[in-house]
């Protein structure tokens, strides 16, 4: 089910579940193998923050890719995430041209994390909550996400 | 446990040395840095060329970095080893080498090193075309200071690690340096110029950052037997261990526990030491956070005190524990990888040459590279005759 929107919803884990689709195994298919990263990007500029989950461990995978970086397991589901994560660590750069900006580590709540940036800010601060951004995403291609404090 | 017990004290270090170190101009390649690093070595170890039957190389200058060099240097190895895990591959190559001639794969190996990163225009090398897809460069982190620069941040936030306290690991680097005639910057620093620099990428200044120089290396090892006939004091690998988390800085699991954890365990069960037996250690100072996270995870203070462990000059010369003698990446010389340039130092320290910044009478020493992100950590301790 893609994502329709500028605002993510809180899911519950159950919610979450009904979104995730069919694994396709790299191991048994045999359709020509069709890079993860393809999907990715053709979910993100639909608007969703996509994201692989494990058949057999359960683990939240990120980036995507052919098999489960825990267990070994090649049936990788995608899912969609809610969007809504904490930061984990950010830094700001100030280039000689162009405006100052953030390199940031969110921890999306489904339990993966990613390198990302929350727009419209120079200094992010640890521990804060952010939302993912379906529209900038899309525009830019790109993850991005913002800040969830008004 | 496998800790690898037998090759404690198999093979010994002969021969170390630099090539011309700083600024060697543009019309000095990386691969002639080599070879006169390695020629250095050879006449220090009392050997020819000829008797080099092993070689370890990595180099973002050159393709096939062992073949390269063996051709230059008329070498016809039985062993090659190319292995490239960032500015670690050297002490890694040290390991790998300790292996390859105990199972008689080799006799004499020489690892060494060149770049002319700082004649060619500077900024941070990156080891060859990257076709993998990237998650993070589409983000511009300045690679790899930003990595560096989440990890301070991460570990401010956790174990309330100042500012302060990381410039301290820069002073205390400069006073090295002002020690070692071949050191790069020589000038006074202070805690306030640190936290005065240009912002790289935030916390993180340019004083924070390691610099860019040119220079070579080469080092040269044979068995504890034959390494008896030589004329250089030999010094023993008593421990080596290496350890790899992740390759993207996004990915590493916790950015304020590295895994020189593990590597440290290896090299210290292997050596059968503790770090109490440690007199002098080398630490890869890429950035101003790293010596802190080592001095922590190989066990020299607890996870979150290597702030504090860092402060009042206690890693400077003088200080209770001589770290990074030759002045480290920060001061001394960091010409893209560094690995190489721990092991000469500590090979020096051990045999008692290094003059006004000697440490009185070492007897063990630990070196520990990090490559990377922060991915690959690789610990080695080196002894005299006296630890064997």
């Amino acid at each position: 089910v893609p994502h329709d929107g500028q605002q993510a919803e809180p899911k519950t884990p159950l919610a979450e579940a009904r979104t995730e689709e069919q694994p396709v195994s790299a191991k048994t298919s045999n359709e020509p193998l069709v890079s993860p990263h393809i999907e990715y990007d053709t979910r993100v500029k639909e608007g969703q923050l996509p994201f692989q989950r494990c058949s057999t461990c359960r683990s939240a995978v990120h980036p995507p890719r052919l098999a489960c970086p825990t267990c070994g397991s090649q049936e990788l589901s995608w899912a969609t995430s809610a969007g809504t994560g904490q930061v984990y660590s950010s830094t700001s750069l100030s280039p000689r041209e162009g405006a100052p900006y953030n390199v940031t580590l969110i921890d999306l709540d489904e339990g993966f994390r990613l390198m990302s940036s929350v727009e419209d800010r120079e200094h992010v601060e640890i521990g804060s909550r952010v939302r993912y951004s379906a529209e900038r995403s899309r525009e830019a291609g790109i993850p991005l996400f913002v800040s969830d404090v008004q | 446990v496998t800790t690898g017990r037998s090759l404690r004290g198999s093979v010994a270090v002969v021969g170390v040395a630099e090539s011309d170190l700083g600024e060697v101009g543009p019309d000095v390649s990386a691969l002639e840095l080599v070879a006169q690093a390695t020629g250095r070595a050879l006449d220090e170890a009392g050997l020819s060329k000829n008797a080099i039957d092993g070689v370890f190389c990595h180099s973002a200058f050159f393709g096939q970095p062992t073949t390269t060099v063996s051709g230059y240097l008329g070498i016809r190895p039985r062993y090659q080893d190319s292995t490239a895990i960032g500015g670690a591959s050297f002490v890694d190559h040290l390991g790998h080498a300790a292996a390859a001639i105990q199972a008689g794969l080799c006799e004499v190996a020489l690892i060494a090193y060149g770049s002319t990163q700082r004649s060619s225009g500077g900024g941070l090398m990156v080891s060859g075309p990257d076709l993998t897809r990237s998650f993070e460069s589409p983000y511009r982190p300045r690679m790899p200071a930003s990595a560096y620069a989440l990890a301070t941040a991460r570990h401010m936030h956790e174990y309330g690690t100042t500012r302060e306290q990381l410039a301290e690991v820069a002073v205390a680097a400069r006073k090295w340096a002002q020690l070692n005639p071949v050191a790069f910057m020589q000038e006074e620093l202070t805690v306030q110029d640190v936290l005065e620099s240009r912002v790289v990428s935030s916390p993180l200044t340019v004083r924070d950052c390691c610099l860019v120089t040119d220079g070579g290396g080469a080092v040269l090892v044979t068995s504890a037997e034959r390494a008896k006939d030589l004329r250089a004091k030999p010094a023993y690998l008593l421990g080596y261990g290496e350890a790899t988390s992740h390759l993207d800085i996004s990915q590493m699991p916790d950015l304020t526990r590295t895994a020189a954890v593990d590597s440290g365990a290896r090299a210290y069960a292997m050596a059968g030491l503790q770090p109490t037996a440690v007199d002098v250690v080398e630490l890869y100072d890429a950035f101003t956070i790293n010596p802190i996270l080592f001095l922590e995870d190989l066990g020299f203070c607890e996870k979150g005190e290597g702030g504090s462990f860092v402060s009042g000059g206690r890693i400077a010369p003088r200080g209770d524990l001589p770290v990074n003698t030759n002045g480290g990446g920060l001061s001394y010389c960091h010409p893209g990888m560094y690995g190489i340039f721990l092991i000469i130092e500590a090979v020096r320290q051990l045999r008692g040459e290094c003059g006004v910044r000697q440490v009185p009478d070492p007897h063990v020493a630990l070196v520990h590279a990090n490559g990377g992100t922060l991915s690959n950590q690789v610990t080695a301790l080196l002894g005299d005759d006296s630890t064997l």
